[in-house]
């Protein structure tokens, strides 16, 4: 029984050193790419992240087909009273209904908010509908910038607040742009332009997707502690990625690091009343979230240099 | 402003409104009940004049406002989507509400005491008055005392 115990012992050991070493490997990989590679570096991060999950799973359920097929399971062992391998089945059956719970769980919420997230967006945060004879300068806006994103033109979504914000949910079929009316009033056309590119180029690059997929992967591996460094990566890396799409569609760099600002300072004095700015959201305790490394948004400063180095050439600095 | 006021919280050693207000909460509650209406714009352009805010801090201030009852906002859709932003109650209306509520705080938790100062620093001399004063101190022990 002893060697049975030993033996999963370091199957496990096995997965968790794999693991490690997948991830090790990604992460020294994107740092040897270029700051702008933002997509290599998502495939390789998410690639890595899938290989953890298989690794982890793999290596766990065939442990568990291991016992089961020796004649270890738990009715044989509780009827003979042999607690130890009852144990290891146990934990092994645990092992693997938690990690592919927690990954159907957060796979389900991440297609649900990728399919029905216009709906839920509505709901939660009570978003009406804005219909182009309503707004026809922000359609027309939204309609010359889908086109040049190939996306079907979202739909405007509003929320009555005063405080600017503005997020869009949704796939490149069917989705939507909620916006303040606090963004409407406080931005001039071109920020308005630009912060709108922004929003199409997260749909366009299916970031609700690809960030929903990381952070599934990372609950589902949890004793893989790169995934907590990679996953804000992924997560940073695709908000540069619609900062520099949004330049290149609108080529209004400037437009968009002064409507930045404008949200940044507003962001500074918190919500009146719960509804989010995209710099706002931090999922981390305040003091952890300051650490860049861990933050899911990039550092303001960091998004208004890249931008400036695109209108400018490197070494441009804010 | 009949619903809560809870968000009064006094702080003696500030600046007239920035007693019960933040700074640029007083500002701004300032610029509206001397020009009654307006649009974000509109009041930045007005607060611009007297300290440096971004236009978005004003509107973030200004949903904070919304939120206790003290500005009306109404949402306009000619010349692009906006708010226009009233005051809900006068100048002396909040003065009140903020005054009762900070003095029945005080006699809540001082009565005697606070009753005696009151008195002192008003130099109340008249009886009616006092005599005002004594029942509505009556009141407030008897309504101390129930369960």
């Amino acid at each position: 029984m002893i060697e049975d115990i030993a033996s999963f012992a370091s199957q496990y050991i096995y997965a968790v050193v794999f693991s490690a070493v997948v991830s090790t490997g990604a992460f020294v990989t994107s740092k040897l790419m270029s700051t702008r590679a933002y997509r290599k570096r998502t495939a390789l991060f998410t690639i890595s992240l899938l290989g953890s999950f298989s690794i982890a799973m793999g290596i766990t359920s065939a442990c568990l087909f291991h016992l089961y097929t020796m004649g270890y399971g738990a009715p044989y062992h509780v009827a003979c009273g042999d607690i130890s391998s009852s144990y290891i089945v146990a934990i092994c059956t645990g092992w693997v209904a938690l990690m592919g719970s927690a990954f159907s769980l957060t796979s389900v919420f991440g297609t649900v908010n990728y399919y029905f997230g216009r709906r839920i967006v509505t709901w939660l945060f009570n978003v009406k509908p804005l219909s182009e004879s309503q707004a026809r300068k922000l359609y027309v806006i939204l309609t010359s910038l889908s086109r040049k994103a190939g996306i079907e033109r979202p739909q405007i979504g509003l929320i009555h607040c005063s405080t600017p914000s503005i997020f869009s949910v949704g796939r490149k079929q069917e989705s939507t742009i909620a916006m303040s009316v606090g963004l409407v009033e406080t931005l001039s056309d071109d920020e308005l332009e630009a912060s709108l590119a922004h929003e199409i180029a997260h749909i366009k690059n299916k970031d609700c997707l690809i960030k929903s997929l990381a952070s599934s992967l990372k609950f589902a591996v949890p004793f893989n502690f790169l995934g907590y460094l990679i996953e804000p990566t992924i997560h940073r890396d695709r908000e540069f990625l619609a900062d520099e799409e949004s330049a290149k569609m609108t080529k209004k760099p400037k437009a968009l690091i002064s409507a930045l600002l404008k949200l940044y300072e507003s962001s500074t004095m918190g919500s009146a009343n719960g509804v989010f700015t995209g710099l706002q959201m931090r999922l981390l305790p305040r003091g952890l979230g300051r650490w860049s490394t861990f933050s899911r948004h990039p550092p303001i400063r960091e998004r208004l240099k890249r931008l400036l180095e695109l209108e400018y050439g490197s070494g441009a600095s804010p | 402003m009949s619903k809560s006021t809870r968000w009064i919280g006094f702080r003696p050693h500030e600046k007239k409104l920035s007693k019960v207000l933040g700074d640029l909460e007083a500002d701004i509650m300032d610029v509206l009940w001397r020009i009654h209406h307006g649009n974000v714009k509109e009041i930045h352009k007005e607060i611009g004049q007297e300290r440096r805010a971004a236009i978005t801090t004003v509107a973030t201030v200004l949903d904070r406002l919304h939120e206790k009852n003290l500005v009306e906002r109404e949402l306009k859709k000619d010349g692009g989507l906006h708010y226009e932003y009233k005051p809900a109650v006068t100048k002396k209306q909040f003065e009140k509400t903020v005054a009762k509520t900070v003095l029945e705080g005080l006699f809540e938790a001082f009565g005697d005491s606070a009753i005696s100062y009151l008195v002192d620093r008003a130099a109340i001399k008249d009886k009616k008055t006092l005599e005002e004063f004594r029942r509505n101190l009556e009141k407030l022990k008897l309504e101390a005392k129930s369960p």
